[in-house]
This record gives C-alpha cells, structure tokens and sequence, in this order.
C-alpha cells in the first residue's frame, strides 16, 4: 500500500470515528450525563463540607 | 458507536492510545514520504559533503547561534533572488545535520554568501562588525581569531557522519585530522586533500595569520563554501517537471 | 511537610455532587507549592534575559562575547520561558488538577519530587550549556543529547505518575482538563524523541549529528517546533483552563459537550500545521499546501476552546468587573483567540511571503506566549497560591490589578510594535524603485527596525515589572498570618 493511500484511509478512518463522538456528545438523550461531569471540579469541595 | 465514547473516557490506557493514534497520522502522512529522496531531493551535481575545517566552521556557526538571526533558505521570490541569487535547493543541505535554514533574518540570508565578499572583509566583519557596516547590530566575535580550533575529536565527528550515511570515504576519516590542517596550507602538498575533496575547494590561510590554526578560519572557510556547490549555469530547473512529464 | 487537603467554606457552588461516603482524600500540596515557587522563579529569570537580548537587537555592545551575545541568550530566553516558566507551571497545575478532578492522592510522592528536582536539572543543564556554546541549533530543541536524555527520564516518570493517579481515582469520569493534560505529556514524549534522534560524536563529547539531515530535518523539526507550541503551550495550558476558570469562576465550564469536540479536533489538526514554518523552501510543494489547509482548518477548535472558557461566564459577567484573577483569565482566552486567528492567517502562502523571516512572527509568537501563556499562568497561581497557602486570599487584590493592567499594556506595546516593525520590514525587502532595482539595502532595513526594537524593550521592562509585582503580593501572601482555611474565592468576594 502506497504511503498516500495509507494516509487517505487512516485519514477517513478518524474522520469517521470523529464525526461519531460529535454525533454521540451532541446527541440529545446524552446532554445531562455529559454536561454533568462539568461539576467534577467543584466535587472535591463538596466533601469536604460533609 | 455512541456507546464507545463513555469507555474511553472511563479508560485511562484507551484515552492515551486514542490520542497517540490521532495525533501520530499528521506527521506520518508529512513525514514518511520524504523519505523517498528521488522525489524530495533534486538531482544536481556538485554538492559534496563538508572538509573537516569547513565541518569545525559549521559548529561554531551553530554553537554561537548564528541560525538564530542569519537564514540559509532562498525562497522562489523575486527580491529575494535578486537579492541573494538563485533559490535554495533541497540538495544543496543535504548534508547538515541537522539543517540550519533558520527562521528569521534579523541579518541577511547566508545560503550564498560564498564568494561574496573577501576573506579580509570577513575577518573585519566578525571582529568588528560595526567597523565594516556602521548600522550593524550585529554582535562581534574577535575572540574567534584568538581561539585555536580544537581538533582532537575531528576523526570521531568525519566518522559519525559516515556511519549517518554521509559519503565520507574511510580515507576521509583517516586523514580528517591532517586535512582540517592542510586546507589553510597552500604550499604542502595538497594533492591527496583535494582528490578527497575536489579541486574547488578553496585551499588558503582565511584568517590573515597563516602560523595558526583558528577559529576564526574554520568559520571563514565554512561561510565561503555556502552556496557556491551547484553551478548554475549548468543546473536544469525543470528536473522535476520533466521527470513528472516522463512518467 | 503539610500536606493537608485545603478544605473549603464556599458552599454556594451548584454542585450536584454530595457524594456522601466517599472516602477524604489527601492531597500532596506540598510539591504544588515548590512548582509555583519554580514557575515565579523561571518566569522573572526568563523575561530579564528576554529584556537583555531585546536591548541586544537596539543596543549592539551590550553583547559581551563570547558568553553573552545574542546568539547564545536568545535559546537560554525561549526555554527559560517556555520550558522553564511554562513548563514548571504545567508540571504544577496538572499534579493539582489531577488529585483535585480525581480526588485522589498523587499516585506516587516520590515520583512526584523526581520530577520537580528532575526537571530543575535539566533545566540547568540545558541552559548552562548555551551560554557555553553546546546547542544542537534546533530552535526549541537546542539541549544536547545527554540532556535530552535525562529529560526523557524524568518525562516518563511524570507519565507513569500521571497515569497512576487516574487509575486511583474516585471519580467516574476522568474530567475534560485531564485529557488536555495527558495529551500533553505523552505527546511532548513523541515529538521530544523523534526530533532529538542524534548520533553522540562519542560518549565522552557533549555533541551529537541529527540522525535527520537537510529537508527531512527541516520537516521534522517544525512538526516538532509547531507542536511544542500546539501541545506545551496550547493543550496543556487548555487543561489549566478548563480548570482553573470554572474554579475561579465557581461555575462549570460553558459547554462540557463542545470541550469533547474542541479536545479531539483540536489534538488531530494540530499535528498537521508544522509546514508552515517552511512555506517557499525547498520542502515539496504538497507538504506546505498540506500545512497551510490544516492550520486555517486549525482556527475553528482554537476558537471553539475561547468561546467555551468565556462563555463559563455567562450569566454572571459581574464577577469579571470585580475579580482581576478572573480578568487575567479572560484577557489571556482574548489574547488565545487573537493568537489563533492571526497564525491561520500567517500561514496563508501570501502572507507568509511578506511575514515569513520578519518581526512580525517574533510578535505572534510573543501575543500568544505573554498573553495567553502567561496570563492564564498568571491567573492560575493567583488562585493557587491562597489554596496552598491556606490564606483567606491574596495579600493585595489592588496589586493584582496593577500586575493585570501593567502587564497588558507592556504586552500591547510588544506587539504593537513588532507588527509595525515586520510589515515594513517585509515591505522594505520586496520594495522596487522604477528603475526596476530593489530599493533598499538590507542594512537599511535594519536600521529602520531601531526605534521598534527600543518600544518593545520598553513592552518588556513593563510586563517583568507586573511579574515583580506578583512576586511580592504572593511573598506577602506566604508571610501573612491569616491562616484561616477560607476558601479563595469566598475572600475574593469580600475584598470586592
């Protein structure tokens, strides 16, 4: 397999599984979840109040 | 295909490995290919691989950071060809290691500063520069002409190169630490360095004071070579292109 | 040693997390604490030779050969700043930001202090070694084999201990700034020992030949020399970011879905815009279209990133008006965006013909480094320093407004000055008379560049005068008796 060749799939290849990690962050049901874990930073704090 | 995300962010060893793929095609899709040097580097005659004065010229060059104000790169511009002569070609650095094309041009670009001015004007230069050219901002480097060039790992530095794959013969090894002296002795006999070397090379005391060995030789010798392998009145440009039309 | 976890009495976060039964963790603070000492050290060290070698390019004697001329200070500027200053940062932050996001103590104490000691010795090699004159020439890359080596060393003990604390974590999920972080470290790894292959002349000299010559080493270098910048100065500072502005902010980042989007775009991209530092060279012509279509793709994640950080504080834009740590924060997210919008257009082939060379790289290059780099360094230990410290805040909210205003206006004179300096420069090269001659002589053109030069030292003495200025609000910060574990931001909202 040619260098170019090697490099349009590994490129295609990314691209694809790119545009499923868009597709899946953006995805509707996954927004809570995901928006979620912007609280971790604040989680540590929130032992220690216990 | 959603589901797959939640893993790698749970997976520390995948979130790597995912980031090393991704962040390894641009390079190997950049890189690999140069590698194939028919296609990188044009066919031209004339550039051979530095003397060992030349090689001690080219390390003080890096070592006092000349690449950091000071270009070795033509671009196909139309001032700048006429300001500095005929763009680079890749073949012409062939042999640094690494390459010293620079970034900026604080001064001038040096790609063909050989045979521009004399050696005389060189020295001045270097020891003054402000002496030569009054609006210099250039730093002085005098103590190059007081500094003797330091020649004990010569041999191991030709043979390094060698074992790199730069066409040193083993009888350039051998005798690189009488060549690094021979080039500044015109009445010795030379016939042997330039065999080894071809009768271009310019075989002269540079630094004014034929009874030592200095610095200041070395670079002057490096700065003289730049540029002045490839005759351009013999060079085809259109190497690339004809070769493209061949296929 | 006190390695006490800062406890915390700002109760109003709107975290879901109450997280009860999990177990305390206890965080090692104490090696945080040196990395920010470091980080203030290198920085001030960093920016006087930057100040003496700028004074260098408008006074020429100052150059005092052979140890102190240009030549030799300008790589022991760029990596005091980048390497030392930058990266003494980074090693700090992501030790704190990984045991904060993963509640969870450093994997390894040990590891963790050879990796500060470590990495202070190398930079001392290293930056001994130029003044001496032992460089490899490659710009960002001029430490020598032996020191690269011991630099891999010390870098794969700071993967292994990165690592081992996410694998210790108490959380789920490992939090947006991690993947900034990791993709830092390990990508610095690869770029660090690609471009570093050497052949050492012997084991007993101090210099090497690059196993890569001419083009592919010009290649090879600048995929090296564009990442250092896309992955030292950009992913890992993107990982402080996404901490420390939802900290200092008390809200979480703006779009927690855009960040995932922004990491992997961002991280792919990246590593294709190294070319452009080669336009018009000999490199073939398919590489530099390659980098050049990359690096305009490259302004959408940038931009992506900016917008995600400033929009975290929507809806409460008043803390901005009062809070200058958070000013500091958003001002280096505006210099990040003005960054990444002006390199895309940099790498357009028609503008590098007229910018390439010229002053005007050295001015891009200088509003990403002072204003984002710095600025969110900046930001990051203000939020730091009170947390480590256990101090209810820092010493002088007024002096961090001086530092913030200073510093701002140093670096606006930096650039400012830079591109009217590159521009002309570039025009002054390409400049024709009627008679068809290039009107210019090079050395004219480098006398015109003299009054740029003197406005830029002037940029420089201003923002190493607001670093001072941080240096003795954080000394007196140290030094003060109020120890109460107040958190920092709950006393920044009573100062203002």
């Amino acid at each position: 397999m040619s260098n170019g060749l090697m490099g349009a799939l590994l490129t295609l290849t990314f691209t694809v599984v790119f545009v499923g990690i868009a597709i899946w962050a953006y995805w509707p049901k996954n927004k809570s979840k995901i928006q979620s874990h912007g609280q971790i930073p604040f989680k540590d704090e929130a032992d220690d109040n216990e | 295909m959603l589901e797959k995300h939640k893993k790698i962010e749970r997976n520390s060893m995948l979130l790597l490995v995912l980031t090393v793929v991704a962040v390894s095609i641009g390079g190997l899709v950049e890189i690999l290919p140069l590698f194939r040097m028919q296609m990188t580097i044009e066919k031209v005659e004339g550039v051979r691989p530095y003397t060992p004065l030349e090689l001690a010229g080219m390390e003080i060059y890096k070592r006092e950071g000349c690449t950091t104000c000071h270009s070795q790169q033509i671009r196909p511009l139309r001032d700048e060809l006429q300001r500095y002569g005929h763009y680079s070609l890749a073949a012409e650095s062939m042999y640094d290691r690494p390459f010293v094309w620079g970034s900026k041009r604080t001064g001038p670009d040096l790609a063909r500063v050989g045979g521009k001015y004399s050696d005389e004007w060189h020295v001045a230069h270097l020891k003054d520069p402000r002496a030569v050219v009054p609006e210099s901002i250039m730093p002085s480097y005098a103590f190059l002409a007081n500094t003797l060039v330091r020649d004990s790992k010569i041999t191991q530095k030709v043979k390094a190169l060698q074992a790199l794959g730069v066409p040193y013969t083993d009888e350039m090894v051998s005798e690189a630490k009488r060549d690094l002296q021979l080039q500044t002795l015109p009445n010795e006999d030379i016939a042997g360095f330039q065999a080894r070397y071809g009768d271009k090379v310019a075989i002269r005391d540079f630094d004014g004071n034929p009874n030592r060995l200095t610095e200041m030789d070395a670079l002057v010798a490096y700065l003289q070579k730049l540029g002045t392998d490839v005759d351009f009145t013999t060079y085809n440009p259109d190497y690339r292109i004809q070769k493209a039309g061949a296929k | 040693m006190t390695d006490i976890a800062v406890t915390s009495g700002g109760g109003s976060q709107p975290t879901q997390a109450t997280a009860a039964g999990l177990p305390k963790p206890r965080y090692n603070d104490t090696l945080i604490k040196y990395f920010t000492i470091a980080t203030l050290f290198w920085g001030i060290a960093g920016f006087l030779v930057g100040i003496l070698i700028a004074a260098q390019m408008a006074f020429p004697q100052l150059n005092l050969e052979p140890y102190l001329t240009f030549g030799r200070l300008r790589p022991l500027h760029t990596s005091a700043v980048i390497f030392a200053f930058g990266g003494n940062a980074l090693l700090g932050t992501s030790y704190h930001v990984v045991q904060r996001t993963c509640r969870t103590r450093l994997f390894s104490d040990k590891l963790g202090w050879f990796t500060f000691w470590g990495y202070q010795v190398f930079i001392l090699i290293a930056g001994l070694g130029y003044v001496f004159g032992v460089t490899q020439g490659l710009e960002y890359a001029e430490p020598e084999w032996y020191a690269d080596l011991w630099l891999t060393i010390v870098w794969v003990a700071y993967l292994i201990n990165y690592l081992g604390t996410l694998w210790n974590r108490q959380e789920k999920h490992i939090y947006v700034a991690n993947w900034f972080y990791l993709a830092f470290i390990v990508t610095i790894a690869i770029l660090h020992i690609v471009n570093n292959m050497a052949l050492p002349v012997s084991l007993t000299s101090v210099h090497s030949y690059s196993t890569w010559a001419g083009v592919q080493s010009a290649m090879i270098q600048w995929w090296y020399g564009h990442n250092a910048v896309a992955f030292f100065l950009t992913a890992g500072f993107l990982g402080m970011m996404y901490y420390f502005v939802p900290k200092q902010a008390n809200r979480p980042i703006y779009s927690y879905r855009l960040s995932i989007i922004h990491f992997w775009s961002l991280i792919f991209i990246y590593m294709w815009a190294g070319p452009h530092h080669l336009i018009y060279t000999s490199l073939p012509d398919w590489a530099q279209t390659l980098g050049m279509t990359f690096s305009i793709m490259l302004w959408m994640p940038s931009w992506g990133g900016m917008i995600n950080g400033m929009m975290s504080l929507s809806g409460a834009w008043h803390k901005l008006r009062d809070d200058p740590v958070l000013q500091f924060m958003i001002i280096a997210l505006a210099f990040y965006g003005i960054a990444t919008f002006e390199g895309p257009l940099l790498s357009i082939k028609a503008v590098n013909s007229l910018s390439h060379y010229t002053e005007w790289t050295v001015g891009h290059v200088h509003a990403g480094v002072l204003g984002w780099n710095g600025f969110i360094t900046f930001g990051a230990l203000y939020y730091l320093v009170p947390n480590l410290w256990k101090k209810k805040g820092m010493y002088s909210t007024k002096l961090i407004s001086v530092h913030l205003w200073v510093a701002t206006l140093g670096i606006v004179l930096y650039i400012t000055s830079m591109w009217v300096a590159g521009i002309m420069q570039g025009l002054m090269w390409r400049a024709y008379n009627e008679m068809g001659f290039l009107t210019y002589s090079f050395v004219e053109t480098v006398e015109a560049m003299k009054p740029y030069y003197i406005i830029r030292i002037l940029g420089g003495v201003l923002y190493l005068t607001g670093a001072l200025v941080m240096v003795y609000n954080v000394w007196k910060t140290i030094k003060s008796p109020q120890s109460e574990s107040v958190d920092a931001n709950a006393a920044k909202s009573e100062v203002a």
